[in-house]
């Protein structure tokens, strides 16, 4: 478009009584940029009077200096045109009082010795703000060449069934892909099962019946038993899915990458690019490359994932004082077989089991905690067990030896109603051996509510095994994506296919594929079905942005997506191996493909990219780079002891409303630091801090979300990212002779904005302490 | 660590206990409320929390012979402070009564006490008993007095005689004229001594028991038992038991203290009439009925209006308190202890109202009922008097704080 | 190619209560491209969250979050808010339903920039509600500094005086009176009750002797002392004194599983209290602290992983037995608390320098029940009926639960709600 800029500044809420605004407004002017002032730009009229410079076809592109742009957000945009919010308010004159820094006197002004900190400030902004709309335009929606609505489900148990269902009932196609010969899942076999509904006091019918007549009946599902995800290749709107028989072999069995080991050759050395490929290639013998699609195969607009869980198998040292290999100590599941198929017997000897332990921690008297996997699933489940054997036998007695009682929520009033079993006998205990005897076993629990330590008889002993997620054997998912088939990270969450975030459980590192029921996280039954619902709506939330051409969660409705420079490519991969998405697949030769609807908008590539060549519509390289570069840095010829300059690259999400507080509490910090705020520090290109070194500016600080297998970065991987790329930068200032401590990272949550101040002023004293930037003035 | 101990769970216990007014054993999750709640456990293994899951475990062993659950007075401090709905009071009701019959013998007697069907029995027989004797009292006097003749002749200086001299010569209504006091002690003395010996076989086994629970459970210092000492203990305990000191420290229904210390003292005081009036027959050959203005009299009187207005008053409280479950066990005896005060005092005022045949029929109640409390008093609910006695002995012998 | 780029809008959805709950299921189904409407009683949004230091077990702060979740509210169009607002009827069917909004004033209209001035000059001081009453506040007041909408409220209790002197204050005339209440209707296909919950009233807890005693405090109040926007700045001390605590202790299911309070399990208090115990330990390195439970539930392996973290501190200890007693000690105004260790069998009569009572939620429309066609339980939590459709519970609203669980659940009774504009 062809711009016409404006810049129109508020001078309202003290930025007027703070700022020489003659001199402000001069230096649009001196660009030759019109500049309004308005005492209350944001009232009725301010806006009216912006609107109409826009209807007279005056201004497209604006500057505004006025607050944050997270206060009035909704007040100040003019569809169309492109606006830039100059944060006069909280980011400089909230923090900064004219009592700490007296404006200065008439003959101070150009005696060479005094300066108006403040001011200066707000005059760099408003630059900034200038040079970034003059970089940056309105973004265009991105369109896939194909796309389609449909849904696909992994899993076919009360999961899958729900999701498929909810999908189904808001009008949206939806593919079941089961494995077995029949759909229901583990939930389809039980004898009983835990109760769903109030007042949670009996066991119930398994709900997976109904589940699976409704699924059969209705018209919008498909149905495919046995069958597998041989890949998903693509991206959100059209995926590519080859489904498969199980154990067949098919060409798009999604590749896999080299496993670490493979990566070295016999001496240790890591393997060049080439001969990785090569190495890459024959350990995929037969299987097409990830980019080559499937002509047959099918397209989908987004997946759920609900393949579910296996039983756990407990084995080994780690159980041995629970007699794990005797033919009487059973899991829950197996307990839960035999019980489905009738009577309770024994396997030994197929005697009747009239007495039956069930163990619930397996931590001895040192370790209070369930078996693994278990979350509060197996309390309601051997509650439910116990019940089993009084419903067999009327002298029947079960024994539930647990250290928690787990029943959180509404099904407090399940252990309750199974409280009252005659037969049934509970107490917390540490279980410290399992012996078996000629045809008993002897269990022996120390620290009981008994008041002392007990020796149980038993037919029968079942331990409280976990359920192990599918996707802690293989991806189940296949993606074909470079980064490879699986979920990232899934080890920090023991291999769950589980969200990192608990404002937003849905958030999985693969866009448009949302996880669902025991594949996140041990769930009840009525657990898993509540999830199915929310994990649909996901799904179905992705493939409409998708349709919209917008970006899905954290950047919800942003249009613009990576474009790239493709001439100079270097083909290193590095925006491939970074993306904490995984949205980018590189051929052969290693030239990215972006694939723009599994992108987030972090921006993360661009900042990976050591050439440049990466970019999104509002946000480049150049566009900050030139907001740096607007940056004033006085020197010796113009003031004897010139101020230092500072750059503070900052995390919009949370450091910059953060920085927001500190001025509504209007606590000063060091005015002469000049904030960019950044769509995530993974988005910071080194090349930014190097320019801004060049140019004289003293020191840089980077400020971003909290690291760590409990991070609080939006994009998953983008201020760890940053802090690998800042200690990197150490050489590249070494060969221009300036000291590391001049840039800085650190990690801030939102709510510790009362640490900024210090934090700033630390980093500036620090380097005010190695004296000023060399390059000052070249 | 001590040998492992092996719960052996008894559905019939649990069904039993839920019978005598514990059905809400199973409900107990044990955060231990009750035993902070209840205002006299002792700071070490406090009960009811123990005893609780022992129940809801039907664990006979730990309770019958748990002294502990006598040294609860079933104040019902626990049963309003459980977040269960659980009421630990009534369940260790339940387990008393259960332990009562345990001790008793013959256990064919015992459960009879305990079974409503069996009532008609336990009334009918002494009523026949009691009325055949007044038959031949009123019937054969003449036959009756042949016989001492024949039996004593002039032994004692010729002072036995079949029937008692009263004040005013024959037509005085005395009750002796209606049922001997010959046939009437007859009836009782040895009734005492039989309810003396079962209890005393009871507590022969009592005792060791709770001392084997209370090493076992650890609450005790003392590891051997030293009868005499444990004797001591009782009668230190005795000025408590009567001051109801363990009653008063209740909060919810503290005034279930004065009703039950009526009752007691009315008990004694009859105790005390009893005593001198066989002394004063048989030592000072003076038979009654004495005069009103009898110091003994005013005794008599005073205990029975006591024990009427006493029992009374617990059996209001019990039908108006719906929190506190009421059972058999509990009507039998609050029933025959009021009908024997309330029999009592009509008898003695017909007597004065000089209305013969309806003062010797409460008196004939009344007889009835007295057989009832001895005869049973070992099976019965009263048999407390007895176990708390001894528990709480106990438990001050052992050190129990 | 694409198919029809218009958003599938079939009519609008209602969203009450604008906590975690009701924002996600607002903003889950705006982003498929729904009208919705979000009510909010409060002078902004953000519900119980906003007034915790942070989530477990993550311990990052729920405001991170919220700035997320406001920001998508900025960029949606799809979404109207209506703060002091408040439902007063439902009328209707499943897909035609029209609701009675009732808006009470804010004596502050748009033109507000947040600068503060009106606070400064006003004098009239009410009991701030956000921090549980522990602090006051001017009638003039930000309801917090992460507020969303970014206005200030003039609270009704200022005096005349005042009153003239804000509006003086106000360069902007942003402040205005003669506001009233206001009625309203709108029409919309589904509603989404997210209401939330309120922390049980402690004070009927008697036995625990909250209200009597100034060093027994509720986990939430806990929550504020520790929070930076709190009463204290952020520093634990206790009220009678502002004396740092040496030795806390928490009662574990006060009035929870408690057939005379609440009879469930209010799921998230014993994590709560987990995670109380980090801040303590943040702030003093050597204060011991004690937990008194029944059953430490920490489902999952995160929340586990959390409570095993925790075992290894060897100044935190965890006792199996409730809190039954309390007493103030005279003088020093220290709590002596009463329990049953039941794995020794001994009672345990500790003093400490504060007592936590960990309390339960109880859902807020058990105390003032929407008038909607809803079906309730015993204890007020409403009921989802999803064959009937139309109006729905999200979150806390039906059933206890931690966070995650209602963020899932809000994000389902979205697509709920879009199934019944879809029929």
């Amino acid at each position: 478009m062809d711009k016409k800029y404006g810049v129109y500044i508020c001078t309202g809420c003290g930025i007027g009584d703070t700022l020489d605004m003659e001199a402000l407004t001069g230096i649009p002017e001196e660009e030759g940029v019109n500049c309004t002032t308005h005492p209350f730009l944001c009232s009725k009229e301010g806006v009216e009077l912006i609107q109409k410079d826009i209807d007279e076809g005056k201004v497209n592109t604006m500057v505004i200096g006025a607050c944050s742009r997270r206060v009035n957000f909704d007040v100040f945009n003019f569809s169309g045109c492109i606006i830039e919010r100059v944060n006069l308010r909280e980011g400089v004159v909230w923090p900064h009082s004219r009592e700490t820094y007296p404006a200065l006197t008439e003959d101070q002004k150009d005696d060479g010795e005094h300066f108006d900190q403040i001011q200066m400030q707000a005059e760099d902004y408003i630059k900034m703000g200038m040079i970034r709309v003059e970089k940056v335009n309105l973004p265009k929606p991105y369109h896939t060449q194909s796309f389609s609505k449909k849904v696909l489900v992994i899993g076919s148990g009360v999961t899958g069934m729900s999701a498929a269902l909810d999908v189904a009932k808001a009008g949206y196609e939806v593919t079941i892909v089961e494995k077995e010969a029949s759909i229901g899942g583990y939930a389809a076999k039980l004898r009983n099962q835990t109760p769903v509904q109030l007042p949670f006091e009996t066991l119930q019918a398994p709900v997976a019946d109904a589940l699976i007549q409704e699924v059969e009946g209705n018209t919008n599902i498909d149905v495919r038993t046995n069958s597998l995800v041989a890949r998903i290749a693509g991206q959100p709107g059209e995926f590519t899915v080859t489904i498969k028989k199980p154990g067949e072999k098919s060409p798009f069995d999604v590749p896999f990458p080299l496993p670490p080991e493979e990566l070295v050759d016999e001496n240790g050395k890591e393997l060049d690019p080439e001969a990785a490929h090569e190495k890459y290639l024959k350990y995929n013998e037969g299987r097409e490359d990830i980019l080559s699609l499937d002509p047959d195969g099918e397209l989908y607009g987004a997946v759920i994932l609900a393949a579910g869980w296996r039983p756990d198998v407990l084995k080994g040292d780690a159980y041995a004082h629970l007699a794990v290999d005797n033919p009487n100590v059973i899991t829950n599941d197996e307990f839960e077989m035999i019980a489905a198929k009738g009577k309770i017997l024994r396997p030994s000897d197929g005697k009747p089991a009239k007495n039956v332990i069930f163990i619930q921690s397996a931590g001895k008297d040192e370790d209070d905690s369930d078996f693994e996997y278990t979350g509060a699933v197996t309390s309601m489940v051997a509650l439910k067990q116990a019940r089993y054997v009084r419903e067999d036998y009327a002298d029947g007695k079960a024994y539930i030896i647990y250290q928690h009682m787990k029943t959180p929520g509404l099904q407090e009033y399940f252990y309750k109603a199974m409280q009252q079993d005659d037969g049934i006998f509970m107490t917390k205990g540490a279980v410290t051996d399992v012996t078996p005897m000629s045809t008993e076993l002897m269990v022996t629990a120390q620290h009981t509510l008994l008041g002392e330590s007990l020796a149980l008889k038993a037919d029968l002993v079942v331990v409280a095994s976990g359920m192990i997620p599918a996707t802690k054997d293989n991806p189940v998912i296949n993606l074909a994506y470079r980064q490879g088939p699986g979920f990232r990270d899934n080890d920090i969450f023991g291999q769950y296919a589980d969200s990192n975030y608990i404002c937003f459980p849905y958030e999985t590192q693969r866009t448009g594929i949302y996880a669902a029921g025991a594949v996140r996280r041990a769930m009840t039954i009525e657990e898993s079905m509540e999830d199915a619902t929310g994990a649909a709506l996901k799904a179905i939330q992705c493939i409409e942005s998708a349709n919209r051409g917008m970006s899905v969660h954290p950047r919800s409705g942003d249009l613009t997506y990576p474009e790239f420079f493709f001439q100079r490519c270097t083909q290193c991969k590095r925006c491939t191996v970074e993306c904490p998405f995984g949205a980018l697949d590189d051929d052969a030769k290693g030239t990215p493909k972006a694939n723009p609807t599994r992108c987030r908008r972090c921006g993360t590539c661009m900042g990976a990219c050591p050439e440049r060549i990466i970019s999104f519509a509002d946000y480049t390289i150049d566009s900050i780079g030139s907001q740096v570069k607007a940056i004033s840095v006085p020197s010796e010829d113009d003031y004897d002891e010139p101020p230092l300059r500072f750059l503070a690259l900052v995390c919009e999400n949370d450091a910059y409303p953060a920085f927001d507080m500190v001025g509504m509490n209007r606590v000063d910090y060091s005015p002469d630091v000049r904030i960019i705020p950044v769509r995530c520090l993974g988005s910071v290109n080194t090349i930014w801090i190097k320019d801004a070194l060049a140019q004289g500016i003293d020191g840089v600080i980077l400020i971003g979300c909290k690291h760590g297998d409990d991070y609080q970065c939006h994009f998953v991987k983008g201020s760890e990212l940053a802090e690998v790329r800042v200690k990197k930068i150490g050489d590249a200032l070494a060969s221009l002779a300036l000291e590391e401590e001049r840039v800085a990272f650190v990690e801030v949550a939102i709510d510790e904005y009362d640490k900024l101040p210090q934090i700033v002023n630390d980093f500036v004293e620090e380097v005010d302490a190695l004296g000023p930037n060399p390059f000052k003035g070249f | 660590m001590s040998a492992n101990y092996i719960p052996q769970p008894d559905l019939e216990f649990i069904a039993e206990i839920r019978g005598l007014g514990g059905e809400t054993l199973k409900k107990c999750y044990q955060c231990a409320t009750c035993s902070v709640a209840c205002p006299i456990a002792p700071e070490g293994s406090p009960f009811p929390r123990k005893e609780m899951i022992a129940a809801s475990w039907g664990l006979k062993d730990k309770l019958i012979s748990n002294g502990d659950i006598w040294l609860c007075h079933n104040c019902g401090d626990c049963t309003d402070m459980c977040p269960r709905g659980a009421a630990p009071g009534d369940v260790l009701a339940a387990v008393r009564s259960a332990a009562i019959t345990e001790y008793a013998t013959p256990k064919s007697l015992a459960k009879a006490v305990n079974d409503p069907s069996k009532l008609p029995y336990l009334l009918g027989i002494p009523a026949a008993w009691f009325a055949l004797l007044a038959i031949i009292t009123m019937g054969f006097g003449g036959t009756m007095e042949k016989i001492f003749h024949f039996l004593f002749g002039d032994a004692f200086g010729g002072r036995l005689h079949w029937s008692h001299a009263h004040e005013g010569a024959e037509q005085v209504i005395a009750h002796a004229n209606f049922v001997s006091t010959w046939f009437v002690d007859m009836t009782f003395v040895p009734l005492a001594i039989f309810a003396t010996v079962v209890f005393f076989l009871a507590l022969k086994r009592f005792i060791v028991d709770i001392h084997d629970n209370a090493v076992l459970e650890g609450k005790t210092d003392k590891t051997s038992l030293d009868y005499k000492a444990l004797l001591m203990s009782i009668k230190n305990i005795i000025p408590m038991v009567m001051k109801h000191d363990k009653f008063t420290q209740c909060g919810s229904n503290k005034e279930r203290a004065t009703p039950h210390m009526m009752v007691l003292f009315a008990f004694i005081g009859l105790f005390i009439v009893t005593a001198v009036c066989g002394i004063m027959l048989y030592v000072g050959n003076y038979a009654g009925p004495y005069p009103q203005l009898n110091p003994i009299k005013w005794l008599a009187n005073i205990a029975g209006v006591a024990l009427v207005i006493g029992s009374g008053l617990m059996i209001k409280s019990r039908l108006t308190n719906k929190e506190q479950i009421t059972t058999y066990k509990d009507w039998f005896i609050l029933g025959i202890v009021f009908a024997l005060g309330v029999s009592g005092m009509l008898a003695e005022m017909t007597r004065l109202a000089e209305i013969a045949w309806l003062s010797y029929f409460f008196y004939w109640i009344h007889l009835i009922a007295i057989f009832n409390l001895f005869a049973f008093l070992p099976y019965s609910k009263l048999a407390h008097i007895v176990y708390r006695t001894v528990a709480m002995g106990y438990a001050d012998y052992a050190n129990r704080k | 190619m694409t198919t029809e780029n218009s958003a599938p809008v079939s009519g609008s959805i209602m969203v009450v209560g604008g906590g975690i709950s009701g924002l996600t299921t607002a903003l889950e189904a705006a982003e498929v491209g729904y009208e919705v409407f979000l009510i909010e009683k409060e002078a902004s949004l953000g519900g119980r969250v906003s007034q915790l230091k942070h989530y477990f077990p993550k311990l990052c702060p729920p405001t991170c979050g919220l700035e997320i979740n406001y920001r998508r509210l900025k960029d949606n169009k799809n979404i109207k808010v209506y703060t002091l607002s408040e439902v007063q009827n439902v009328g209707g069917r499943p897909g035609d339903y029209t609701v009675t909004v009732k808006t009470s004033p804010r004596y502050v209209n748009s033109n507000c920039t947040c600068c503060g001035e009106c606070a400064k000059v006003c004098e009239t001081e009410i009991s701030n509600e956000f921090n549980f009453g522990m602090d006051r506040r001017k009638a003039a007041y930000l309801p917090h500094n992460m507020a969303y909408p970014q206005r200030y409220v003039m609270d009704p209790a200022m005096g005349t005086e005042d009153r003239e002197k804000v509006k003086e204050a106000c360069k902007y005339n942003a402040i205005d009176f003669s506001m009233e209440e206001s009625t309203f209707d709108l029409k919309v296909g589904a509603v989404v009750f997210a209401t939330g919950w309120q922390p049980y009233d402690a004070t009927r807890i008697d036995n625990l002797g909250f209200g009597r005693y100034q060093n027994i405090i509720t986990n939430m109040m806990l929550e504020r002392l520790a929070s930076s926007n709190g009463p204290t700045e952020g520093k634990i001390i206790r009220p009678s004194d502002d004396k740092a605590p040496e030795t806390i202790a928490f009662a574990q299911c006060a009035g929870s599983r408690d057939e005379n309070h609440l009879p469930y399990c209010s799921y998230i208090c014993c994590m709560a209290s987990l995670k109380h115990a980090t801040y303590i330990r943040e702030q003093y390195p050597d204060a011991k602290i004690y937990i008194y439970y029944i059953d430490l539930r920490t489902p999952g392996r995160k929340y586990e992983n959390f409570y095993a973290k925790l075992k290894e501190d060897e100044n935190v200890f965890f006792v199996k037995g409730k809190v039954a007693e309390v007493s103030e000690e005279s003088g020093t105004g220290n709590i002596n608390l009463v329990a049953e260790d039941t794995i020794s069998g001994d009672k345990i009569r500790q003093t400490v320098d504060v007592l936590v009572l960990a309390t339960g939620m109880q859902p807020t429309c058990a105390i003032d029940k929407p008038t909607a066609d809803l079906t309730f339980d015993e204890e007020g939590f409403i009921i989802n009926d999803f064959s009937k459709g139309g109006l729905f519970a999200a979150g806390c609203a039906n059933k206890p639960a931690d966070v995650v669980t209602s963020n899932q659940n809000a994000t389902g009774m979205a697509l709920k709600a879009i199934q019944t504009l879809r029929r």
